[in-house]
C-alpha cells in the first residue's frame, strides 16, 4: 500500500471507531448501562479525532471527507461528557426527611396534589425532559 | 409510581403513548415542585435545543413512604447516568418487603 493509501485507511478508521463507538454508547444508554467511568469512551472518540485531523493534513480526498464525521463525533460526544456534571443546591432534599406539599398539572393539565400520596408508598422520579 | 420532569403536558402525553408508562406524570415547566425538593441543577443548563426553560432538575430517584419520608435516594452526578432499574427493584424489595 502507497502512503496515500495508508492515510486514505487511516482517514476511512476515523469515523468507524468514532461512529462504532457511538453506537456502543447508546446502546448502552438505552439499556440504562452507561457507566460511571466513562473515560474509555472519551479516550476512543478523541483518539478518533486524531487520527481524523492526520488524515486531514495527509490523505487523499477520500481520507479527507471521512475524517470530517470523526472530528465532529468526536468532539461533539467528549463535550456532551464534560457538560453533564450535575450540582444539587444547598438544601436539597435527603433521606430522612419528609417530602413537600406539592401540586402540579399531568399531561391533561388536572391538578395533581400531593396529599393523594398519603398512606401509600411512592417512587418519585425526577427527570430532565423527554428526550 | 409518579414522575417530575419540565416537559409540557403534550409531550407528556406522546412520552407515554410512545413508551406505554402507567406513571402519574407532572409537568414541573416553573420549576416549583423541583425546587420545593431542592433538586434545581445549579450546574451547565444544557438543555432541549429551543425549549427557552431557565434549568433542570438533577436526574433523581427517591422511595418515599406512606408517612411521606424519604427512605431511599439516588441522584445522579452527571445526566448520563441512570438509576439502573436492577437497583431500583433491590431498594423496592429491601424496604417494602
Amino acid at each position: 500500500m502507497n502512503s496515500k493509501g495508508l492515510w486514505n485507511g487511516i482517514g476511512i478508521a476515523a469515523p468507524v471507531l468514532a461512529i462504532g463507538c457511538a453506537m456502543v454508547w447508546f446502546r448502552m444508554n438505552s439499556d440504562v448501562g452507561i457507566p460511571d467511568n466513562r473515560a474509555l469512551f472519551v479516550a476512543v472518540w478523541l483518539t478518533a479525532v486524531v487520527l481524523g485531523c492526520v488524515a486531514l493534513v495527509k490523505a487523499g480526498w477520500i481520507g479527507r471527507i471521512a475524517a470530517v464525521p470523526a472530528i465532529a463525533i468526536g468532539l461533539f460526544l467528549p463535550y456532551t461528557v464534560s457538560i453533564s456534571e450535575q450540582i444539587l443546591p444547598p438544601g436539597a432534599i435527603q433521606v430522612g426527611d419528609t417530602i413537600p406539599a406539592f401540586s402540579a398539572p399531568n399531561e391533561h393539565g388536572e391538578i395533581f396534589d400531593s396529599a393523594r400520596l398519603r398512606g401509600n408508598p411512592v417512587l418519585i422520579k425526577f427527570f430532565r425532559a423527554h428526550w | 409510581m409518579l414522575t417530575v420532569s419540565t416537559d409540557h403536558p403534550e409531550e407528556i402525553r406522546e412520552g407515554r403513548r410512545v413508551h406505554g408508562l402507567q406513571a402519574v406524570m407532572l409537568s414541573d415547566r416553573t420549576l416549583e415542585v423541583t425546587d420545593a425538593f431542592g433538586l434545581r441543577n445549579q450546574g451547565d443548563h444544557s438543555g432541549v435545543p429551543d425549549d427557552p426553560i431557565e434549568a433542570l432538575p438533577v436526574p433523581t430517584t427517591l422511595l418515599v413512604d406512606d408517612d411521606g419520608k424519604v427512605l431511599w435516594m439516588d441522584v445522579a452526578e452527571n445526566y448520563q447516568r441512570r438509576t439502573k432499574p436492577e437497583v431500583v427493584l433491590a431498594v423496592l424489595k429491601k424496604h417494602l418487603d
